[in-house]
């Protein structure tokens, strides 16, 4: 008799315990979800204000070929120049390299052959034989400097060449490119945006490949690593130090492109690290002074982002307004302890990159550039 | 188990706050935004006649002046006791408003306009005194109504230039704030009991009773169910502005219904001109951050969409169907706020309708 009532005064006294517990949980949750939602909540306003900018472009009235890479880590920048080209032309057309492009650009005849890349695409003599038609063509080159050695040879065979890196400008002109311009990259705000609610709460993101700088980077900021609440995702990242402890922080497999938002969205601090700049297919050495794709894509979902500071960065973006820099793993440490212990100054600065983001850097004030620049006097649409 | 128990919590806890937040966060956005706009000044010399009553007047005053010292290079101020004629002599303003009117002399009107100042009026109680202002009108250059059907009216008796000007929000005052939930109501009705209220409300007291409600005004025991409710009114409390605009923000569903123009008991309408446009609160609910049910005035839909930005109730029975829906849907509840809470910041304010004004007058 005296035991069972023991034992269901036990029971009684943990069942209570646990009460106590999940109610503190809740109310910390509360404060938290509170929050995480404002936050959202003052995202989406802005983005529902300024996402429509490309409205205020006129479209010309063009007709205009895109031929996209069709690798899957370009997906993201070809759905952006197709949605802004839909919103900017008369007349898109979306072919892949591995079409026979040559024949399309006869049957459709467009104002101008857009080339995304063009190393591993589309061959020259397609090129070569649209030139031929008198059809202008033009490639945009996204993966500069990295791998300039085989771009300078392919850009020579296109009217005009866009490039977003800036450090790559006197290489085409001097490899014999007429018109040579500098066009840096941009994000999609359909496709990038707050999102609402989020996939996953972290505290630090990576998302990215395993560069060799990228993995002796991160090799020496295994205290954070191991300390927050933290996400890496790409391929290649079991060469980091100390993966076994880490292994369920870390996703191999990376993260689809069209999820990246939704990670972003509900990562407190984001990073990027450029690749570096001195590998194989880049002989000559032309540093990498311009930012990634990447850079404009978190910054258009509202989230802080740490970025190792290139020097075209000021011309985006004001570091300590919009975003943060690091030049060390020392520093970048440092900073994250900073910026999640200070919710509202991390938030302002997400809203602020935002906003910057969605005014001045989407693809359609790229491709409205673009356009400007193909439309002067002695231009191919001039 | 305890730090699935805390974990639980957590997740619990986050989930129920977070949509609440991401209105919050929304509607500041907004807020903020558009505190941020600033409009440009005219330069002109306005000279601005007060009501000279007290409530509900003195806020409308208050806001009109605040308003006005933002969008005219010069703003003078007074009372329609003060000596007008002398004031407007010397410091010789471009034009005069005069708000209400019903306590300016109209000689005083007469010799304002000698001086060769522009005159205006506008008029905030049509068609409920439309036996007073009708004598008066014809002295002014410029007619404001905010009542449409008072336009022709206005204009039968003489007055050259007629305009439909409504009122607006005050958003120094009516704006989404935090929760206070000592004031925290599912349904809330503020305003007196007149007796097309009282009719309805009888109506829907029994299914009143069942519900987290608040009435708060006079003359609601002449309710026939006031037994029904007597525990839910706040009999003969009349609130400021400000208490007002913490209870709308406190409730998740305002009820708006207006007034009849045919009540002769406080009305003083003998040629019965009917009322088409809404009420000061239907902007101010709106723009406090509530959802809004409110009876139809032909009005309505040129200032919000109704199923979008509003919602509209045709019977007792309407009413009641329409308040459990939107209870039940937390969602479609605060998109509907959102969205009215846009309108009524892009459109119905009182720099816009000033702004016409002045347009107007100044023209």
């Amino acid at each position: 008799m005296r035991t069972k009532r023991k034992r269901a005064k036990r029971t009684w006294k943990r069942a209570s315990r646990l009460w106590h517990i999940r109610r503190r949980g809740y109310a910390a949750g509360y404060g938290g979800g509170y929050a995480a939602g404002y936050h959202a909540g003052r995202c989406t306003m802005v983005h529902e204000r300024l996402a429509s900018a490309s409205a205020q472009f006129v479209p010309y009235d063009k007709s205009v070929m895109y031929v996209s890479q069709g690798t899957p880590g370009f997906r993201t920048i070809d759905r952006g120049i197709m949605n802004a080209l839909g919103r900017l032309t008369r007349e898109a057309i979306h072919v892949t390299s591995g079409d026979p492009v040559a024949l399309l650009a006869e049957l459709h005849r467009p104002d101008l052959v857009l080339v995304l890349n063009g190393i591993f695409s589309v061959g020259t003599d397609q090129i070569d034989r649209i030139r031929a038609m008198g059809i202008p063509t033009a490639v945009w080159v996204a993966d500069d400097p990295y791998f300039s050695d085989q771009t300078r040879i392919v850009a020579t065979h296109y009217d005009v060449v866009f490039t977003h890196e800036i450090s790559c400008v006197t290489m085409y002109r001097e490899a014999g490119c007429r018109e040579v311009h500098y066009l840096p990259f941009a994000a999609d705000p359909d496709l990038f945006r707050p999102a609402h609610p989020p996939a996953m709460q972290t505290d630090v993101l990576f998302i990215g490949m395993a560069f060799p700088n990228r993995v002796a980077f991160f090799n020496r900021l295994f205290p954070m690593l191991t300390r927050r609440n933290v996400l890496i995702a790409g391929g290649g990242w079991q060469h980091l130090a100390g993966y076994d402890r880490l292994k369920d922080r870390i996703w191999l497999s990376g993260i689809d492109p069209e999820m990246t938002p939704l990670f972003y969205s509900g990562a407190k601090i984001v990073i990027n690290l450029h690749r570096s700049d001195q590998e194989a297919g880049n002989s000559r050495r032309f540093p990498g002074l311009s930012v990634n794709p990447r850079t404009f894509e978190i910054g258009a979902c509202g989230t802080l982002q740490l970025v190792d500071e290139r020097a075209e960065l000021v011309r985006h973006y004001t570091p300590g307004q919009d975003l943060e820099t690091f030049s060390s793993p020392e520093e970048l440490m440092e900073k994250v302890d900073y910026y999640l212990n200070r919710e509202d100054v991390r938030r302002n600065l997400a809203v602020s990159g935002l906003k910057r983001t969605l005014r001045h850097h989407t693809y359609a004030h790229r491709l409205h550039h673009m356009f400007q620049l193909l439309s002067q006097p002695g231009g191919v649409w001039g | 188990m305890i730090r699935s128990a805390q974990e639980r919590g957590y997740a619990d806890g986050y989930r129920t706050s977070y949509p609440a937040g991401h209105h919050r966060g929304w509607c500041d956005a907004l807020l903020s935004w558009h505190a941020s706009k600033t409009h440009p000044v005219r330069d002109v010399h306005l000279l601005y006649v007060t009501t000279g009553m007290g409530v509900p007047y003195a806020p409308i005053d208050e806001a009109v002046v605040d308003t006005l010292s933002r969008m005219v290079a010069r703003l003078t101020v007074c009372r329609p006791t003060d000596d007008v004629p002398g004031v407007a002599f010397q410091e010789k303003p471009h034009g005069m408003l005069v708000l209400n009117g019903m306590n300016l002399e109209t000689a005083k009107v007469a010799r304002v306009k000698e001086m060769g100042i522009r005159t205006a009026v506008w008029m905030t109680d049509d068609p409920y005194y439309s036996d007073v202002t009708g004598l008066f009108a014809v002295h002014y250059d410029h007619v404001f109504t905010l009542e449409l059907s008072c336009v022709p009216f206005y204009r039968e008796l003489g007055c050259p230039s007629v305009h439909h000007l409504p009122f607006a929000n005050d958003f120094r005052i009516f704006r989404p704030r935090p929760e206070d939930p000592a004031k925290r109501v599912d349904v809330l009705f503020i305003g007196s009991g007149y007796w097309n209220r009282i009719r309805f409300f009888d109506r829907i007291a029994p299914y009143l009773a069942t519900k987290n409600v608040m009435i708060a005004g006079w003359w609601w025991d002449r309710l026939a169910n006031y037994h029904l409710l007597a525990g839910k009114i706040r009999l003969g409390q009349w609130m400021t502005p400000a208490e007002t605009a913490e209870h709308y923000a406190s409730a998740k569903i305002v009820i708006n219904l207006h007034r009849a123009p045919d009540d002769d008991s406080y009305n003083r309408n003998n040629r019965r001109l009917p009322a088409l446009s809404v009420n000061p609160r239907t902007f101010e609910i709106a723009g406090s951050g509530a959802l809004q049910l409110t009876d139809v005035r032909m009005d309505l839909q040129n200032h919000y969409a109704p199923g979008q930005e509003i919602v509209t109730y045709e019977s007792p029975e309407d009413l009641i169907g329409k308040i459990e829906y939107y209870l039940a849907r937390e969602d479609e509840r605060l998109a509907i706020i959102r969205r009215g809470l846009k309108r009524t910041l892009r459109e119905h304010t009182y720099e816009k309708r000033l702004d016409a004004l002045l347009q107007v007058l100044f023209a």
